[in-house]
């Protein structure tokens, strides 16, 4: 636990170091000195245009789009007892991405508002994770985590055949709009956007924090966690509401960061365990430097300069699971 | 308060058929009692229904004078634990922390660790012989190790009652006496009441003041091993034909020779034979 907790310290600064070189990087030059100037109130006119109307909300959507995705893919890997679990693998950020696209694509509109779409990916991931509830599990029988997880593989590629469909019937712009949205592309980047998305995950961040201890008994063993005075039906609800909060207003606000929920949570229980009350901001602030990094990557390399920040995450991730599975 | 567990009229189901239908039954404070039968007979089903690890259908049980309905759930887990059959934990999981979830039923909010919470884990690893491996990895132990620290988790629980499902299971000969001479040890020294499920038909009435047997969902027999451990009940809870004798050590009854009655694969091999 201690161990845990200075490791988090550690990783917070590091996502901070990257934070600030993430201000340095893009097509305006900048220095780290003239950086921290601007922030605390200097610096001059393009400087500051540069940095709060443009790098400012892309990074602090990047973290919040990490942390989202990092906990989140916690949660659901305690609850199901397998690694593989996350919310792109069980389908619940396709479903959210179905009713955001659904709603910006068939609506037609780049203003709507900033409650407004969080609370459609809540739904759409609500929706999903309902169905795999549904026919995932039956009155008579008990929780099976295998049978859930194939139920969400499936309703996911159910998804992706009724978002395929609907690119049919776009324009081009909304076209390439949904086809940047899938690769995962952070485009919420407008600070009311930001202001909602950090409360947002700020409230359902404390409130998966708050079931750690219980997700710790759960991801032991169903039967071990009723001995120890779980109920672990309710908690499991409470929970899953909770991952797929922020996992939803992830999609949301940055679009489908496919690996994040997986990879975030590998490496963070690597560093520090498997106790959720460390693992849960470990594997956040892990999955907002990778966000940042690849961000940064997109952003200062003109080679990568309009591809989806999405894209560069899962190449960059894919040999590095694949070496986790064959080590394992 | 002689009884820990009374259970009236209890009946219990999996996936919607009833396999325990009725069962009345008392166990006595402060004794080992061990539930034998044949597979497929119940005797796990009620360890569950009797740890709420799977819900009963109707009936009620009592522990401690009290029905577990009228408690809450954290109420039950600090006067009664219960550890299923092979558990599985997070292979990087040090033992330390597995034996520190004992305290949950005890703990509030983010659930730091007190002082008293720290020397009753300390303990449980010192009675269970394993405070030496506090730090290593449950993936790293044996599996007579893995087997002490779940018993371990169980002991932090501090509750007078315990529940076991077949606590020996894949373990050798002397590593299924370390742990049920734990069992004896904890019963004498904390006089903690012990239920558990034992295949073993012959450890179970060397280690049990009393045992249960059961046949077809219901109690065929109850009692102390001399009475329970019969030629009769042999045959009618196990289709086996076996010599009751007497065991030098303890004392206890022991099935020496057995055998199956109507061995269905000798009548089929006669068959062969005539044909």
């Amino acid at each position: 636990m201690l161990r845990g907790t200075v490791i988090n310290i550690v990783l917070a600064g590091l996502l901070l170091i990257v934070f600030f070189f993430g201000c340095n990087v893009g097509q305006y030059r900048m220095s780290i000195g003239k950086v921290f100037e601007t922030l605390f109130g200097g610096g001059d006119e393009s400087s500051r245009l540069a940095l709060f109307e443009y790098r400012l909300p892309r990074l602090c959507l990047a973290i919040l789009v990490g942390l989202g995705m990092g906990m989140s893919g916690v949660v659901m890997q305690d609850l199901l007892h397998n690694d593989l679990a996350s919310p792109g693998t069980l389908g619940v950020s396709a479903g959210s991405g179905l009713l955001v696209t659904v709603y910006v694509a068939l609506l037609q509109t780049n203003n709507s508002s900033a409650i407004l779409l969080p609370v459609l990916a809540l739904l759409g991931g609500l929706g999903s994770a309902g169905l795999i509830f549904l026919l995932g599990t039956s009155r008579k029988k008990r929780l099976q985590p295998t049978r859930l997880i194939m139920t969400g593989v499936a309703m996911s590629s159910a998804y992706g055949a009724v978002g395929t469909f609907m690119m049919l019937l776009l324009d081009d712009s909304q076209l390439e709009f949904l086809q940047r949205w899938q690769a995962g592309e952070l485009w919420g980047v407008r600070w009311d956007y930001i202001v909602v998305f950090a409360i947002w995950i700020l409230l359902f961040g404390f409130m998966t924090y708050r079931g750690g201890r219980t997700l710790n008994v759960i991801n032991v063993g169903y039967d071990i966690a009723r001995g120890l005075g779980v109920n672990v039906g309710r908690q499991f609800i409470y929970l899953s509401l909770c991952a797929v909060a922020l996992s939803s207003a992830s999609v949301a606000f940055g679009g489908n960061f496919f690996f994040l929920g997986l990879i975030g949570p590998h490496i963070a229980r690597r560093l520090v365990g498997t106790d959720a009350r460390v693992l849960l901001p470990a594997s956040g602030i892990v999955a907002g430097i990778i966000v940042l990094l690849a961000d940064m990557l997109v952003q200062g390399w003109t080679f990568l300069a309009n591809i989806p920040t999405g894209i560069v995450i899962s190449v960059l991730s894919v040999p590095y699971f694949l070496y986790l599975l064959m080590k394992a | 308060m002689e009884n820990s567990i009374v259970t009236r009229d209890l009946s219990i189901g999996y996936d919607g058929t009833i396999i325990v239908p009725s069962l009345n039954s008392e166990i006595h404070r402060g004794k080992i009692t061990s539930i034998i039968g044949a597979n497929g007979c119940g005797k796990s089903t009620v360890l569950k229904a009797v740890g709420r690890i799977i819900k009963s259908e109707s009936g009620c049980i009592i522990i401690n004078d009290t029905d577990i309905k009228t408690l809450k759930n954290k109420e039950i887990a600090k006067q009664m634990a219960i550890l299923p059959q092979s558990p599985t934990a997070p292979g990087t999981l040090t033992c330390r922390e597995l034996v520190a979830y004992g305290r949950f039923p005890y703990q509030k909010g983010f659930g730091k660790l007190s002082k008293e919470d720290k020397e009753i884990i300390d303990w449980a690893l010192e009675v269970t012989n394993m405070i030496e491996f506090r730090d290593r990895e449950i993936a790293c132990l044996s599996g007579g190790q893995r087997q002490r620290v779940w018993i371990a988790m169980a002991l932090a629980q501090q509750t007078g009652i315990i529940l076991l499902d077949e606590p020996t299971t894949y373990l050798d000969l002397a590593h299924q006496l370390e742990v049920l001479e734990l069992l004896k040890h904890l019963n004498e020294g904390q006089h903690t009441t012990i239920v558990m499920v034992l295949h073993d038909l012959n450890l179970a009435s060397r280690y049990s003041d009393y045992l249960l047997a059961m046949y077809d969902g219901k109690i065929d027999r109850y009692g102390e091993p001399k009475d329970v451990m019969t030629k009769e009940m042999l045959a009618h809870c196990f289709r086996i034909d076996g010599d009751i004798v007497t065991d030098s050590r303890s004392g206890k009854p022991m099935c020496l020779s057995f055998d199956l009655i109507d061995n269905r694969f000798d009548v089929a091999l006669a068959k062969d034979d005539r044909g």
